[in-house]
């Protein structure tokens, strides 16, 4: 099913191709907020990554898995966004020194968009900007197995980097996000659950 | 085991990675070490809050925004997508176009008088008139273009005559069907049956006369040479 519509997308077929982005879309929107904490830019990244999508099909090795390619458009768009933000606030840390308490408060990447925050607690929202604010090696592997819900062999493809080292940045991501989490819902009150 | 091994079992056991072997010797450390145990603890409900989160869906309309933004195909590459997809109609259009073009051609010759037949020693003409004298007989088909045919003897097959006319003597006889064609349509549909039929039919001995009107004569005979005049 999903094979012969690549086929016939990669042939121009447009009704096959919006097929593929009705399909994929939700998919690459909450990974794109997930990893950028920001729905308007989340879906800026979707539409980006449907456009390379649709510039490279042609080059898509049809004996591989379909979403291990499309995952990885988006994942190096994210990517992409992440290191350019992160030169931005790099400026900005340089006038405001000593602002930030560590490193990844000062690369933060903000709040999450008004549609999504409306729809959320403040826990969620405290744990949404957790996520948003692991290194970036972490997060592209924490955001694929937590939110695709991908085995550790399929983000070790999509990230093109060993096993081994999809589960090294898992375990840091993890223990990353316990502490930060543990921190961050003290100070905002909320009661850690095993505090 | 120390605290550090049992760390690390911790995350393969979250990762579903972790063998019987050592789930074992990781649950014996556990037991015995409550710091640890509070760890693992820490981490599942880190887990569980990560799935606590919602997953938003894309806003309404992005699959019309996205193909919007796509670059509309060039009308060249739509009509051969097109092509590709119905092989049957495009072959019947390349039919169609050369059977037209074939036609036209023919078409713009109209004043040329043409013979087709294969037996065609004791024809006589005489400018646009095709004569087959009393007492001769014709041996097969006939066919005669853009002219007159007056049949006087005997012609065992059919005859044909395009954009003419026939005169039958008291004295004629035709064994086969007579046709008289003299509709560009008709002829087309002509030419089509004839071009099927070629396909069941064997070699045959083809003479051909090609008269122009001007008076010119040209005299051809081949063998095994059917087709067009």
């Amino acid at each position: 099913m999903e094979a012969r519509l690549v086929a016939l997308a990669r042939e121009g077929h447009r009704g096959a191709f919006a097929e593929l982005v009705e399909l994929y879309k939700n998919k690459i929107f909450h990974l794109a907020c997930r990893m950028l904490g920001n729905s308007q830019e989340a879906e800026d990244v979707v539409q980006e990554t449907f456009m390379r999508m649709y510039e490279h099909l042609a080059s898509y090795d049809s004996s591989r898995k379909f979403s291990t390619w499309l995952y990885r458009i988006a994942t190096n768009l994210c990517i992409d966004r992440l290191r350019r933000r992160r030169n931005v606030y790099s400026l900005d840390a340089e006038l405001n020194e000593g602002e930030g308490v560590d490193g990844h408060a000062v690369l933060r990447s903000g709040d999450p968009g008004p549609e999504e925050s409306l729809m959320l607690t403040e826990r969620q929202r405290i744990i949404i900007e957790a996520v948003a604010s692991l290194p970036d090696k972490y997060k592209s592997a924490v955001a694929l197995k937590y939110y695709q819900d991908l085995s550790l062999q399929e983000i070790s493809e999509i990230l093109q980097v060993p096993v081994s080292t999809v589960k090294t940045r898992i375990h840091r991501g993890r223990e990353y996000l316990r502490r930060k989490l543990e921190r961050e819902l003290a100070k905002s009150g909320q009661a850690h659950p095993l505090s | 085991m120390d605290c550090r091994d049992a760390r690390r079992l911790m995350h393969d056991y979250l990762d579903g990675t972790l063998d019987a072997g050592r789930l074992r010797m990781l649950k014996q450390h556990l037991s015995a070490c409550s710091a640890c145990e509070s760890h693992l603890d820490r981490l599942e409900l880190t887990e569980a809050m990560l799935f606590a989160v919602p997953a938003p869906d894309a806003p309404d309309g992005l699959t019309e925004r996205v193909m919007a933004s796509l670059p509309r195909p060039s009308r060249r590459s739509v009509f051969m997508q097109w092509l590709k997809r119905h092989p049957a109609i495009a072959v019947a259009t390349v039919f169609l176009l050369v059977m037209t073009w074939s036609l036209a051609t023919l078409w713009e010759k109209d004043a040329t008088l043409a013979i087709r037949g294969t037996d065609l020693e004791d024809v006589i003409i005489e400018g646009d008139l095709v004569i087959i004298p009393e007492g001769t007989v014709v041996e097969g088909d006939l066919t005669v273009e853009n002219g007159r045919l007056r049949v006087e003897g005997e012609i065992r097959g059919n005859v044909t005559v395009i954009d003419g006319s026939l005169n039958l003597a008291s004295t004629a006889q035709i064994a086969g069907q007579v046709t008289s064609i003299n509709e560009a349509i008709d002829y087309f549909w002509f030419r089509i049956k004839s071009f099927l039929a070629g396909f069941g039919g064997g070699r045959q001995l083809t003479a051909k006369i090609v008269l122009a009107q001007a008076g010119q004569s040209f005299f051809s005979s081949g063998d095994g040479m059917p087709g067009l005049i």
